[in-house]
């Protein structure tokens, strides 16, 4: 459950980055091969942010789709998991392009 | 990439491309990792600069880490200093066993927390205060799934998987075989009375990360245990590393 450790990070990157305001909204950027679960991120905020500026934000989660380029035969790929062989010459051997994100895009504040 | 805010259009879904000039919106961009990332960073430059070869290992609880770890000591602490971290959630239980070995080890005690971190590993070694062209073994909590995504300034992951657990858990725990340099195949003997496909499971593995390498290893019964320990030497930090890295 690492998500409650990102959680925690979360916060500790929103208190550097806002000052004197409360948090109603954050939005954050979500790969879909990041290894982060989007249900445990939802769970675990409000634990996180209690008694802090983020206290009963709300979380939006922007996901984004992984995609890989093939080291044989050089296709751009969709990957849905990490074991996934390239759709064109049926290769596992591929470097990740996109879907590893995990980010804090923006807040909103009272 | 748009001009104006630095987002990439491109990469996302559904992103909702507002433009919102409001005071009320603050924008962030940055990593939730990038702090871990920092302190990797320093670690490993650390390792590097002092020509100190850090192995990070991985893997369910119960997979014969420490057993490992205790063979590989005896083998090679006449010849090479070796210092160890421990990772557990309670307990210097494993701390114990090694420190049994007269090589300096610390424990890290994570409490809640299911992983060690960068941080966690700078100050143990600062602690440790490791002499130049040593070995740190860093062993993880014992998970498959956390200690992954943190990356601890390591030369590379090992990750041990014992046939006790069955031959699908790459499949199962993606994110740690991906990692990994090399996947340590533990507790070879007990391979006639458990229902284990060690080529499936090498297959599955390399499904995944078709560059790991693979070992087949009892630490108990101590076979194997010379194709690990040249394996080691073999990805010891030479003082060559230390010149490209300068």
């Amino acid at each position: 459950m690492h998500e409650l450790a990102i959680c925690s990070n979360i916060i500790k990157i929103l208190k550097t980055q806002v000052v004197n305001k409360k948090i109603k909204k954050i939005w954050l950027r979500i790969g879909e091969i990041s290894g982060v679960n989007c249900d445990a991120i939802q769970f675990s905020f409000p634990i996180a942010a209690r008694n802090t500026i983020a206290e009963n934000a709300e979380i939006e989660l922007i996901h984004v789709h992984a995609r890989g380029k093939c080291n044989t035969c050089h296709a751009e790929i969709k990957i849905t998991t990490l074991f996934d062989a390239c759709q064109y010459c049926n290769n596992y051997d591929y470097e990740i392009i996109q879907g590893n994100e995990l980010q804090i895009i923006k807040v909103e504040v009272e | 990439m748009c001009g104006h805010c630095g987002c990439d259009k491109s990469e996302m879904e559904s992103h909702e491309h507002h433009h919102q000039h409001d005071e009320k919106i603050i924008q962030i961009e940055q990593d939730i990792f990038a702090e871990n990332q920092m302190y990797a960073k320093q670690n490993r430059e650390y390792f590097t600069h002092h020509n100190i070869t850090a192995f990070n290992f991985v893997s369910s609880p119960g997979s014969g880490k420490t057993t490992l770890l205790i063979k590989t000591i005896q083998a090679l602490k006449s010849s090479v200093p070796i210092y160890v971290l421990e990772g557990d959630q309670q307990t210097d239980r494993d701390a114990q066993k090694i420190a049994a070995t007269k090589v300096p080890v610390i424990q890290i005690n994570t409490g809640q927390v299911c992983h060690l971190d960068a941080h966690h590993v700078g100050h143990a070694v600062m602690d440790l205060a490791l002499v130049d062209n040593s070995f740190l073994f860093i062993e993880n909590v014992g998970n498959l799934v956390c200690p992954a995504l943190f990356d601890l300034g390591e030369l590379s992951k090992i990750v041990i998987l014992s046939v006790t657990e069955g031959d699908d858990k790459p499949l199962k725990y993606p994110y740690m075989f991906a990692e990994a340099a090399l996947l340590i195949i533990n507790k070879m003997d007990l391979l006639p009375y458990v229902d284990f496909d060690v080529e499936q499971c090498i297959a599955y593995a390399k499904q995944i990360n078709p560059a790991i390498q693979v070992l087949e290893v009892s630490a108990t019964q101590e076979k194997g245990i010379e194709s690990w320990l040249q394996w080691l030497l073999q990805h010891q930090m030479t003082p060559e590393h230390v010149f490209a890295s300068a």
